[in-house]
């Protein structure tokens, strides 16, 4: 199987650090769980997880455009509608809420991923998932991990990250909530590949703790809860799986992890998770990494594929937006 | 005979959304409509919304078309319906999304002709700012305190909370806010404007001798027109130079006090407490007769090779 992956020019080729990010989540993870599967991707462009590069053909299985809000995706889609190619796209929206579905996409023939899925459009939902680089390296000891709750955000992007900062800090507990940053001369490949979203410094502060509380930002699918699931810490987080429309595999509340629902309950759930550590962690991992890795995004987004070429074979494609005289 | 404009807006009313409301609002298009009232040119809207005075059906025969960019309203349907009835060209989209939100590339490759407020020229679009729209023009001088403004969002832009501190350690009286205005207060109810009229806000604006504006989510923010249209001093970024494209470009020292970075804002802000009158003057006069809601109208209306004479009206609404 051949894969051909319009992924987005990162940041490194053109040198501009710090004008916007190649990364997306979603299809970094993605690109990652292919390669795991043995599926052989060819990417337009340099980037996280990308092992070849080149130019398109027409010949591909399959296609994956990555949205970015830098990167001209009209030309790709009017490429792929040229080449009768756009049954067999996938369209990957790692986007946040803000942004909004993108609907000429919607509209196409393409397959539309979504990551922050409200069940509001006919998208398939694709959250973030477990990439390799969130497993711990180094497992802390039990004297080093001590009861220490991670919460360290960008307040700014949601009113609840601040309300829950207070009731944390106001139940008495140890609460990691300064913004942790890797020093410049630590930042390696992969935190610019990630559009400096990688950070060792973080994953060390982690490593330490023994709860992770994630919260809404600008999304509810934050890559903090991913993080904390693949953790040694209790993932203590809003019903993401009751919020985010066919979410895949939902995890059981104060099963895999202990769920909340509003800043008043953190720090409830926060004592719960502490009480219940050695039970809850074990749970929580077996199930997430069992279900909620790059490989099983990739397996997802096969199953997917297979069954949409299915349906328009069958005549139930999406109306198409013709763009080919615009 | 004046041209018929049809504006695709988007609804005015949040937007629904399971986590949080949306606001249809933008201050671009709003600008745009208001100027084009302010012309005297009919303009027929596919929704109510601020400034929407007849709201109706999609008008085949129009002259010309505007179409606001709301991430959450199909906007391809309308690129096709133009495309149907070959409008394209005579279709204006009205882009003032922030950086991050790049452009939209279909509407950019399309025939249409695309505005956008914050670093267009990046995307080889046209350059079309914010303006002053009408309610931010006070409707009386009161007797001006020495007093510096500097009342935003600090979470949009760090250098915001770095201006803050120098703010505080300097030897000025602030007003940092929060200035807030309940729906009754206000004469626009708050998803109308997107909860960015707020009358306690412009009140305090015009009762300061100088105001600050700062990098925000995007280098052309609101503020920026707010204060250029108060009795405070303008102390702000040059966004005529971090914006190329930015349409009659107002002089530094002459129309406002420019300063690059926080180091430099106190020596900004004695240089517009000493120049408070000659600044005050010249300011106005320039941001008014340059950047009013009438004036963009004109460009977009230019931009479709529509001459429209400037007609002299009265200020509709104005800050009580």
């Amino acid at each position: 199987m051949k894969v051909y992956v319009f992924n987005s020019e990162h940041p490194m080729v053109r040198g501009d650090m710090t004008h916007g990010a190649g990364y997306c989540g979603v299809t970094a993870c993605l690109l990652e769980g292919l390669r795991q599967l043995g599926v052989s991707v060819t990417a337009a462009n340099q980037g996280l997880h990308v092992r070849q590069t080149g130019t398109f053909r027409a010949d591909f299985d399959w296609y994956i455009v990555q949205r970015s809000s830098l990167y001209n995706h009209a030309e790709t889609f009017r490429l792929l509608e040229r080449h009768g190619c756009l049954d067999r796209t996938a369209f990957i929206d790692g986007h946040d809420y803000a942004f909004g579905p993108d609907f000429f996409w919607l509209h196409s023939p393409a397959t539309y991923f979504l990551k922050e899925n409200y069940g509001e459009y006919d998208v398939h939902t694709m959250p973030f998932g477990i990439e390799d680089r969130f497993l711990p390296r180094v497992e802390a000891s039990d004297t080093e991990r001590r009861p220490r709750v991670m919460f360290s955000y960008r307040y700014e992007t949601h009113p609840g990250r601040a309300e829950i900062r207070r009731e944390l800090l106001g139940a008495g507990l140890d609460v990691v909530c300064d913004w942790i940053e890797d020093p410049p001369h630590k930042r390696g490949l992969l935190h610019w590949q990630t559009g400096r979203r990688h950070n060792e410094a973080y994953y060390r502060a982690l490593a330490a703790c023994r709860v992770g509380v994630a919260a809404e930002g600008e999304a509810v699918d934050t890559l903090r809860y991913w993080e904390f699931a693949a953790s040694n810490a209790v993932l203590v987080s809003p019903r993401v799986e009751e919020i985010i429309a066919d979410f895949p595999a939902p995890p059981t509340p104060d099963q895999h992890y202990v769920p909340y629902c509003s800043a008043e309950d953190a720090s409830v759930a926060v004592e719960e998770a502490l009480d219940r550590y050695e039970v809850l962690l074990p749970q929580q991992r077996e199930f997430f990494l069992a279900h909620h890795r790059s490989v099983h995004r990739a397996r997802r987004f096969l199953e997917i594929m297979k069954r949409s070429q299915t349906r328009i074979g069958e005549g139930h494609g999406r109306t198409e937006v013709c763009l080919s005289d615009a | 005979m004046s041209p018929q404009v049809y504006l695709f807006n988007a609804p005015s009313e949040a937007v629904p959304h399971p986590r949080r409301n949306v606001s249809g609002y933008c201050a671009l298009t709003y600008g745009v409509l208001e100027g084009l009232h302010a012309l005297g040119v009919p303009v027929r809207c596919a929704h109510d919304g601020l400034c929407a005075r007849d709201v109706g059906a999609f008008d085949p025969a129009a002259d010309v078309y505007l179409v606001q960019r709301e991430p959450h309203v199909d906007t391809a349907d309308v690129l096709e319906l133009l495309q149907r009835h070959g409008a394209l060209s005579r279709t204006v989209f009205l882009d003032s999304m922030d950086r991050r939100f790049g452009v939209d590339w279909f509407w950019r490759d399309s025939a249409a002709a695309y505005f956008k407020s914050d670093d267009g020229q990046a995307y080889g679009t046209e350059s079309l700012q914010f303006c002053i729209q009408n309610r931010f023009i006070p409707a009386t001088r009161p007797e001006p305190q020495d007093v510096v403004f500097f009342v935003c969002s600090a979470a949009t832009h760090p250098e915001r909370r770095a201006i803050r501190r120098v703010l505080e350690k300097g030897p000025w009286n602030c007003e940092f806010g929060p200035l807030v205005d309940t729906d009754q207060d206000s004469r626009y109810p708050s998803h109308r404007v997107g909860g960015h009229h707020n009358r306690a806000y412009y009140r305090r604006l015009s009762e300061c001798r100088v105001a600050v504006n700062a990098r925000g989510g995007a280098v052309d923010c609101y503020r920026y027109w707010e204060i250029a249209a108060s009795h405070a001093v303008l102390v702000s970024i040059p966004v005529e130079e971090e914006l190329p494209g930015f349409r009659d470009p107002p002089t530094p020292g002459v129309h406002y006090v420019a300063y690059r970075s926080p180091d430099e804002l106190p020596g900004a802000i004695e240089e517009a407490f000493d120049r408070y009158d000659e600044l005050h003057d010249t300011q106005r006069e320039f941001f008014l007769a340059n950047h009013r809601s009438r004036n963009r109208a004109l460009t977009v209306l230019n931009s479709m090779g529509l001459n429209v004479p400037v007609v002299a009206r009265p200020v509709e609404e104005t800050v009580a």
